[in-house]
């Protein structure tokens, strides 16, 4: 065990409470405005709704980084480590989609030092058909809360 | 702009493009399109307390950056998985460089092709930034574009 391990495993005991929670249902708009602000910012266009633009609206919607406010763990203690969409059905300007995020797993790496969070947010339109699911891996540098 | 229009099977290369430096306006032009303003992104004091040099691009510019690759050389309505794993940081003045190659192509029960195409970016010292994979059901040909650098 690091010296680290003892200070941080009650930050790692308190988030492996989130494992498994799920959120309350969120509903998101595909504005025009917004999709042309994503498309002018990463030089593309605003037809079809760039494949990654649909993050931007887990994070409009008060989604994916709340995770860590929860946690009582500040933003700069933590990465995106990884994101992943799976896509089902296109997603069009004027869409209205609603979305319901899971803490899919969480796991420790480094003998505690990082915290592992996964989260998983499906996407459906009103009558329930799957547009579109995310993945994102959030880490926590566990070690730095204290042992600093 | 030279297009170039080729049948994909495993090991073809995917046309490398360049992008024109990150900017710090850029960055915040990107932190409030995506609506992620952390203040890491915006403020170098902030980042700096963060223990980082001063601010970095967002993880998402970069797959985004990467996502429009991927689109402009397969139709979007063929891809059905895009994912990234995050490996460094990019900061201001970053010259992203994306590039990718076909690791595979699977047939399914329907008869259709998919090709699984390995992407990554890269800064101009050639490390890499973000590795993605995308599993995208087979164009005819992919249309290989070589122009640059490219706008932001």
């Amino acid at each position: 065990m690091s010296p680290d391990s003892a200070v941080s495993s009650d930050l790692v005991t308190r988030i492996d409470a989130f494992r498994g929670r799920t959120y309350p249902p969120f509903e998101v708009a595909v504005h025009q405005e917004g999709v042309a602000a994503f498309a002018a910012a990463v030089g593309t266009t605003e037809d079809p709704v760039p494949p990654t633009y649909l993050f931007g609206l887990t994070i409009q919607a008060g989604q994916s980084f709340n995770v860590l406010d929860d946690m009582g763990v500040p933003h700069a203690q933590a990465v995106h480590g990884e994101q992943s969409f799976d896509y089902h059905a296109p997603v069009r300007i004027g869409d209205r989609l609603t979305g319901r995020q899971r803490i899919r797993d969480i796991g420790v790496k480094k003998d505690g030092a990082l915290i592992i969070v996964q989260i998983e947010t499906p996407l459906s339109r009103p009558d329930g058909a799957p547009v579109a699911t995310l993945g994102s891996t959030i880490v926590i540098r566990a070690a730095r809360e204290g042992a600093e | 702009m030279i297009a170039r229009a080729r049948l994909p099977d495993v090991g073809m290369a995917l046309a490398e493009r360049h992008f024109e430096p990150l900017t710090r306006a850029g960055i915040a032009a990107y932190a409030d399109a995506s609506g992620d303003r952390n203040a890491i992104h915006l403020d170098d004091d902030a980042a700096q307390r963060a223990g980082l040099p001063g601010v970095i691009a967002h993880g998402m510019l970069t797959m985004a950056l990467l996502g429009r690759y991927l689109t402009d050389l397969v139709p979007q309505e063929n891809v059905q998985h895009f994912e990234c794993r995050f490996v460094a940081m990019a900061f201001p003045g970053d010259r992203i460089a994306c590039r990718g190659l076909v690791s595979d192509v699977q047939s399914s029960e329907n008869d259709r092709r998919h090709l699984v195409l390995d992407l990554q970016a890269a800064n101009q010292a050639n490390q890499t930034l973000a590795a993605g994979r995308a599993i995208v059901e087979a164009p005819a040909a992919i249309t290989q574009t070589t122009d640059g650098p490219d706008a932001l």
